[in-house]
């Protein structure tokens, strides 16, 4: 595990994010200072840094901005039961490629849906990610039934990935109003790190 | 994430295209006339897909321009 520092000041967008990307992909990085001179590339740095696992603070140094990253999993003084409960946690993912659940009455189907989504929660702090894709994106879109259910999931941790392809398809990417648009490497990069994948389609 | 060389497709990120064909950054710099924003700076993380839908721009002509760049690799 390293801290490394990478100086970027002087820099236009996107470069401190590739080279902040570069770094972070080598994946031995516990801390990550990257030091920048623009708002821009400090928030495109602390989001990337976010989206990577990192918890991140920015400081002043002068006129310049010094924007830290420390891997979340490694963070020095996490007590040992919490540690020790997050690594006993199963990661279980479940995709929903479905607007309606099981076959025979439609109707019933999407009822069923609406149940399902708003019992998800029972799963507690297993429940790792929602993947919602194909006719599943329309459960995240206004007029939804299941909204404020995924709004909750959301609030509590669990990550809500739903599928910018098949928005685009139904023509529903403005009205998206829960959960972050992603596409297949994301999915299939979550689906390989869940411990249990269980899935509707 | 693993890093590919295969196509440019609608829902991968600016930050993805541009971090697999650096020279895609002259595409997006070239948008920004007609976005009237810094596409790589406020829309890095967004889709190809949504930056069209939110900028008005012709996904097809933005996919046909970061192909063609890339053929000049």
């Amino acid at each position: 595990m390293q801290n490394r520092e990478l100086d970027c000041r002087g820099q236009a967008c996107p470069q401190p994010v590739l080279k902040t990307k570069e770094i972070i992909d080598q994946g031995d990085v516990l801390q990550l200072t990257v030091l920048v001179d623009n708002d821009a590339a400090r928030e495109n740095v602390s989001r990337f840094l976010e989206r990577s696992g990192y918890q991140v603070q920015v400081a002043a140094q002068g006129s310049d901005l010094a924007v830290t990253g420390i891997r979340k999993q490694e963070s020095p003084g996490q007590a040992a039961a919490d540690t020790r409960e997050e690594t006993e946690l199963r990661k279980i993912l479940v995709l929903v490629g479905t607007d309606r659940l099981g076959t025979g009455d439609d109707e019933l189907g999407k009822k069923l849906i609406v149940n399902f989504i708003n019992t998800l929660k029972e799963m507690g702090r297993e429940l790792w990610a929602l993947v919602l894709l194909n006719a599943g994106v329309r459960l995240a879109v206004a007029g939804s039934e299941v909204l404020a259910s995924l709004q909750e999931l959301e609030d509590n941790g669990v990550m809500v990935l739903v599928c910018g392809t098949c928005l685009n398809h139904f023509q529903l990417l403005e009205q998206k109003q829960v959960g972050e648009t992603t596409n297949m490497l994301d999915i299939v990069t979550h689906m390989q790190l869940a411990d249990q994948v269980i899935s509707f389609t | 994430m693993s890093e590919g060389n295969g196509p440019i497709t609608p829902d991968m990120t600016i930050l993805e295209v541009v971090f697999r064909h650096r020279q895609t950054e002259a595409v997006f710099r070239r948008y920004e006339g007609e976005t009237q924003v810094c596409l790589l700076c406020q829309a890095l993380f967004d889709s190809l897909a949504e930056v069209a839908a939110k900028y008005g721009l012709d996904l097809d002509r933005l996919l046909q321009d970061l192909q063609e760049a890339v053929r000049t690799e």
